[in-house]
């Protein structure tokens, strides 16, 4: 039996088994993080006018910059209006995150309150997306 | 019809090996693994020379999504605070995930690649130039 894996055979047959079982993970990996994120930019860019009150650039439309993470935002709080924030990440794209009783949020390693959030803070936000475009926030954590 | 040849190969002188045919195949051999080295150490080298060169060419690009991707931002913020990997693993996993920049990742990892290759082959070839110098002593001293 030893003899049998040590075989050259086999063991360039576990090697290619590795490397397939590796490389369909990893795809299976990214077309589902792909998908999250389509479905995400899909209601995102659906309820743009209503979450933020003005249209995507000429009717709607704006050059491609990239799909809003839809997972996660870190970026600079633009708005705080009761349990609606207003996250501009890094690349510009606005997010619409909502705090509910549920939300953790954090002021550096301390406890906080929404109260600590305010516009023009550096938040790193993480939750799930809702089916109206936006982020249900579980946990912000402002860097303070 | 079966002759006997015995006798007349007896009369014969016995075989003797060419004096140099030992050396004549040791030095095939190596001119084959040298020119097979030479031919993997030169790919490695042009992909090495073809990825730095995209990675030059390419550099304003993975510059700008280098900038606008969190993701150093989320790897950094998990290491200084590992409370919040613990209390939300699955969507910062998945905030990684969305956020990863593909573009720079994958030319870094053809730069290593090719940068790795080069190393092995040249190490490779030091090791050949090395054995053919103690076997070349061993012959003439």
């Amino acid at each position: 039996m030893s003899e049998f894996i040590k075989s050259k055979s086999v063991q360039v047959l576990l090697t290619v088994l590795a490397a397939l079982i590796l490389l369909v993970a990893s795809f299976t990996a990214g077309v589902s993080v792909g998908e999250r994120k389509a479905r995400h930019f899909s209601k995102w860019s659906e309820n743009y006018p209503r979450m933020f009150g003005t249209e995507r650039g000429f009717r709607g439309m704006t050059p491609f910059r990239g799909a809003p993470d839809a997972h996660g935002a870190f970026g600079k709080i633009l708005s705080v209006s009761g349990s609606d924030i207003v996250v501009q990440g890094k690349d510009g794209v606005e997010q619409n995150v909502l705090v509910s009783s549920s939300t953790e949020i954090r002021v550096g390693r301390e406890r906080g309150g929404i109260d600590d959030i305010r516009p023009g803070d550096q938040a790193a936000v993480f939750g799930a997306p809702n089916e109206e475009g936006q982020i249900d926030a579980r946990l912000i954590r402002l860097m303070k | 019809m079966d002759t006997d040849h015995r006798p007349l190969l007896s009369r014969l002188p016995f075989p003797e090996t060419p004096p140099s045919l030992y050396e004549r195949v040791m030095h095939a051999i190596d001119r084959a693994r040298t020119s097979r080295l030479r031919a993997r150490f030169a790919l490695a080298v042009s992909g090495f020379v073809v990825s730095i060169g995209a990675a030059v060419a390419s550099w304003s690009a993975v510059w700008t999504e280098l900038r606008e991707s969190s993701f150093v931002d989320f790897v950094r913020l998990a290491a200084s605070d590992p409370d919040i990997v613990f209390m939300n693993a699955k969507d910062l996993l998945l905030g990684l995930a969305e956020t990863i920049p593909l573009g720079t990742v994958l030319l870094v990892l053809l730069v290593a690649f090719c940068g790795v290759g080069v190393a092995a082959f040249a190490d490779a070839w030091r090791d050949l130039r090395r054995t053919r110098f103690i076997h070349y002593s061993s012959i003439t001293n």
